[in-house]
């Protein structure tokens, strides 16, 4: 999407007090030794008590309370999800806009699988852009994987899930100080990948009708009608026209010394090598910045949480840049680049509540 | 397993595009250097063929050709 002018993001995440260690999950047999090595994760936080719409609303309390917004000034409250949010024929975002007095703001819900969150500040970039008077907008991400439904270590391949909750308030520069400019958002699709998570699986009528989540047993339906490889080719040649096309929108080359980071989604460091890692590398070689590795896979909120950690950490010097990258079942992908504002804004007194650990890999390009 | 270990060999050299030449018992998955949608791809491959269902993560990298038709011979066997 092309953007007139930078958009304003203040972003934070929220996690529970819960963490399970890959070292506890290997322990109590949940994971194998080998999956251990190839997901690559300390731990995941872990919600056992609260619930994903109440995890949104903390962070999204923090973040408007850091950038000095008035819910009620709020146009949109969009919240993305994966999995069961606690209730049937019951919606989440209302309860998100209800608890944060966001009495003006049109509460809708994005069920985009793992890119919901990206897809939520585009449609909200879209609103500021063609709406003089719209406010600002709010998008929360919020999940948890729990059994017996969701096995969050066995559930897919070439990722753990991890708890835990994200806001980003997407709002006009003009109105207040930014903890990041949003310069460029790309987002490319691949809607003949829905089958991936479909496989053989008749429709049924009632939720988990199949049993427990188990996306292994679909990919294994697409791999044998299809192969592996429609998948990864299909994945690189997206990733990459997303990433051209937010470094052109960006302004930037890929080797421009501006461009600090290239942040990774948060899956399985194996996943991300074979995937993410390859056409990424091709296209710039900025500093590969992985945040996940504490965290494990957000559901819906993998690129939303960089985001929070970009704009809650030094990571970022004034006037550097970050590309974002993501992507989620469906099959959608979105590179976002983002840049540090150069006149520093104040500090946030709320930071994240489990800052990742980031580790990071010079590309060889 | 002589049948079991030439079917094999074929799916590794007719779907996996792996040369005949590279494929023994001795043969690890680590030498194969297979990434991860190719193990579940050859998982796969293997419950087709022989209706058994020898999941990626036992194909570990330390693993030999050898020991994996042992594993398809001994889940194919009737009980």
């Amino acid at each position: 999407m092309k953007l007139r002018e930078p958009i304003g993001l203040s972003a934070g995440s929220w996690y529970p007090p819960g963490w399970q260690s890959t070292g506890q999950a290997l322990a109590g047999g949940e994971l194998d030794s080998r999956s251990a090595r190839d997901l690559g994760y300390a731990g995941v936080p872990v919600a056992t008590t609260e619930a994903p719409p109440e995890m949104a609303v903390s962070a999204a309390r923090a973040v408007l309370d850091r950038a000095g917004c008035p819910a009620e000034t709020l146009s949109l409250v969009l919240h993305a999800s994966v999995h069961h949010q606690g209730h049937d024929a019951w919606s989440a975002p209302h309860f998100i806009a209800d608890r944060l007095d966001a009495r003006r703001a049109i509460p809708i819900g994005l069920l985009q699988q793992c890119n919901g969150g990206a897809a939520g500040i585009d449609l909200i970039v879209s609103r500021l852009q063609g709406d003089p008077d719209a406010g600002p907008g709010l998008v929360t991400t919020a999940d948890r994987f729990l059994l017996p439904s969701w096995d969050r270590w066995r559930g897919d391949y070439g990722m753990a899930a991890g708890d835990g909750a994200t806001a980003v308030l997407v709002h006009r520069l003009a109105e207040r100080p930014a903890e990041l400019e949003l310069h460029a958002t790309a987002s490319t699709v691949a809607a003949d990948l829905e089958i991936m998570h479909r496989g053989n699986d008749t429709f049924e009528a009632a939720p988990l009708g199949h049993g427990p989540i188990n996306v292994r047993r679909p990919k294994r339906d697409f791999i044998a009608a299809f192969g592996g490889e429609r998948f990864v080719k299909t994945a690189a040649d997206a990733i990459r026209t997303a990433v051209r096309q937010a470094l052109r929108d960006a302004g930037l080359a890929g080797d421009d010394e501006r461009l600090r980071y290239a942040v990774l989604p948060r899956l399985g460091a194996r996943a991300m090598q074979e995937a993410y890692i390859p056409p990424l590398a091709e296209l710039t070689g900025a500093e590969q910045l992985d945040l996940g590795r504490s965290t494990g896979h957000l559901g819906a909120g993998d690129l939303n949480a960089s985001l929070a950690d970009l704009a809650t950490t030094d990571l970022l010097a004034p006037g550097q840049y970050a590309l974002v990258l993501n992507g989620g079942g469906g099959f959608t992908w979105t590179a976002m680049v983002v840049r540090r504002p150069s006149t520093p804004t104040s500090r946030p007194s709320t930071p994240t509540s489990r800052p990742s650990t980031p580790t990071s890999k010079e590309t060889a390009s | 397993m002589i049948a079991v270990q030439e079917s094999l060999f074929a799916i590794l050299s007719e779907k996996m595009g792996i040369p005949s030449a590279e494929l023994r018992p001795d043969t690890t998955f680590e030498d194969l250097d297979l990434d991860s949608l190719a193990l579940i791809e050859l998982s796969v491959s293997i419950q087709k063929s022989f209706g058994v269902v020898v999941d990626e993560m036992e194909l570990s990298p330390e693993r030999r050709l050898g020991e994996v038709v042992a594993v398809i011979d001994a889940k194919a066997r009737p009980a």
